[in-house]
């Protein structure tokens, strides 16, 4: 019998956001590992940078904070709180929603059938406008307050 | 009156052959669309006008059998069960359901789905087996005990939401959201004892905690079984029972 | 319970670091909005020398650095490689993915812990 020829078609990691038109949860799970993988990496350098209070004293820590508030840095800053608001707010919701309590319970499907997707798009609405409101008010916190 | 004027549609195919073809590539037809004409009759038009080696899989032509998913316009649907002119009057393009491999053209190799949905014991689990052998009773149930699995029973194993998720697109071992919505159509089964036997498959790496509500499997489903919700609910009864707070009354065997 | 369990401290430590995080958040990145709230001078930065010193002043301060600390390497670390295994690279390099995994959390942890300790102990001779 001849070998089994065939095309590997599995769309990768592009696949978490491109090869198909997906709807606005499908997008928040590819957001909500962006933000987990910005918030871990840069949680990993901030346990070194904030130690050196600890190790250096006042010594190291006001020319290091010094150069960390600078414009360059003060972009990363209000990056991190944007990944802040949008991982921790839409991580309620995935709570909310994997202990079955957002999803609803089975119905009986009658055309055009509605789904659990349906069930929660107000809380998915709902913490992205609490995310928006959190981004903005940290915005001006680090952008025109200070 | 119905409309029954036709317009040219250009349909962008997908095109592989693995005897002939190193990559893949698209060709276009131009397609005489008439209002409530399926995207199955835009493909049955190019096999007989333009070029009668096209390839895909259909049967029922009614939205039952699960033979004819593939990617319209970027959405996993059955072709049977999609109208052109629903999707778009300018193009379509059509290609095979993606995270399985293609065989040709617009067909893909489900396998892997069956043999994962096989995994997961897809049939009703008595502790006591000698039961099957008592055909003077049968198992009681309720409406509402019914109406618990109804809607996840309707699968017709498609494969729309496995191409639609992306936990699927990365992870080769992931079991998927077919098997695992049906592995919530038993236990949310009055008549199910299969719980501690389905546990370590749901359990292992790749299994159902790897779904993080992409959703998009219930937006594709074109019966819609929901398998988000389905996956979700099995998910409260692992953690339930990990917390050792879940319960199920199982039905018991009556005179018929 | 391999998967559920992992599941169930991912979360657990998830609803933590709401608490912990958020509060941290709102201290250094929010002190305009909130009025300086958790800065003992509002007129200055929350990181300059001042206050942080000031925050420091405290065990308890210590106690909620190591939770915040443990909370969120075990939620990132453990989120990280749930992602990485859901790829072929961390599908054919799982245990040493793990290994790595649980040394950089585990060597963090302890410099991150030691680190928060010492530092109260320095703010409270500087305060007094």
């Amino acid at each position: 019998m001849a070998e089994k020829k065939e095309l590997d078609r599995r769309l990768g990691i592009k696949g978490w956001a491109l090869g198909g038109r997906w709807g606005f949860e499908r997008y928040l799970y590819t957001l909500h590992r962006i933000t987990g993988l910005g918030l871990v990496t840069y949680f990993l350098l901030h346990i070194l940078v904030t130690s050196t209070r600890a190790f250096g004293g006042r010594a190291i820590w006001d020319p290091l904070m010094g150069t960390l508030g600078s414009g360059f840095f003060k972009a990363g800053e209000f990056l991190v709180f944007a990944g802040f608001a949008i991982h921790g707010l839409n991580g309620i919701r995935l709570i909310l929603i994997e202990l079955g309590i957002a999803t609803g319970k089975a119905i009986e499907p009658e055309y055009p059938y509605p789904t659990s997707v349906g069930n929660q798009r107000p809380l998915a609405i709902t913490v992205s406008i609490l995310a928006a409101v959190l981004i903005v008010l940290g915005a001006y916190n680090i952008f025109i307050a200070h | 009156m119905s409309d029954t004027s036709f317009r040219n549609i250009p349909f962008t195919v997908f095109r592989y052959n693995p005897q002939t073809d190193a990559t893949p590539h698209v060709e276009t037809y131009t397609v005489k669309v008439q209002s409530g004409m399926t995207v199955l009759d835009g493909l049955h038009q190019i096999k007989s006008d333009h070029d009668a080696s096209l390839s895909w899989r259909y049967s029922c032509r009614m939205g039952v059998c699960g033979s004819c998913g593939m990617l319209i316009n970027g959405r996993a649907m059955l072709a049977c069960n999609t109208q052109i002119l629903d999707v778009s009057t300018i193009a379509i393009a059509v290609a095979p359901l993606p995270n399985f491999p293609v065989i040709r053209d617009l067909v893909p190799d489900l396998e892997s789905m069956f043999v994962r949905h096989k995994e997961i014991k897809p049939w009703i689990i008595r502790k006591d087996e000698s039961e099957s052998d008592r055909l003077d009773r049968e198992y009681s149930q309720s409406p509402e005990q019914l109406e618990a699995y109804l809607q996840f029973s309707y699968c017709i194993k498609c494969g729309c939401c496995m191409a639609a998720c992306p936990t699927m697109a990365t992870d080769a071992e992931y079991l998927g959201p077919q098997p695992l919505a049906q592995a919530y159509r038993y236990e949310a089964d009055s008549r199910d004892q299969g719980f501690e036997e389905r546990k370590p498959i749901l359990d292992k790496d790749s299994g159902l905690f790897s779904c993080h509500y992409g959703s998009e499997c219930s937006v594709v489903c074109p019966k819609g079984v929901d398998p988000a919700k389905a996956i979700q609910l099995m998910k409260r009864q692992m953690v339930l029972d990990l917390i050792g707070l879940r319960r199920k009354k199982c039905s018991g065997l009556h005179h018929g | 319970m391999r998967q559920t369990r992992g599941w169930f401290f991912h979360v657990a430590a998830g609803l933590a670091l709401v608490i912990l995080l958020g509060t941290h958040m709102t201290i250094m990145h929010l002190d305009q909005v909130t009025g300086g709230a958790g800065n003992a001078d509002p007129a200055l930065k929350p990181v300059d020398w001042e206050n942080v010193t000031q925050r420091g002043d405290s065990p308890w301060m210590a106690l909620f650095y190591i939770a915040f600390l443990g909370a969120a390497l075990f939620h990132g670390l453990f989120g990280t490689r749930t992602i990485l295994l859901e790829t072929d690279f961390g599908a054919r390099n799982r245990k040493t993915l793990t290994a790595v995994i649980v040394i950089v959390g585990f060597g963090l942890f302890i410099f991150g812990s030691a680190a928060a300790i010492s530092f109260v102990q320095m703010s409270q001779a500087v305060v007094m």
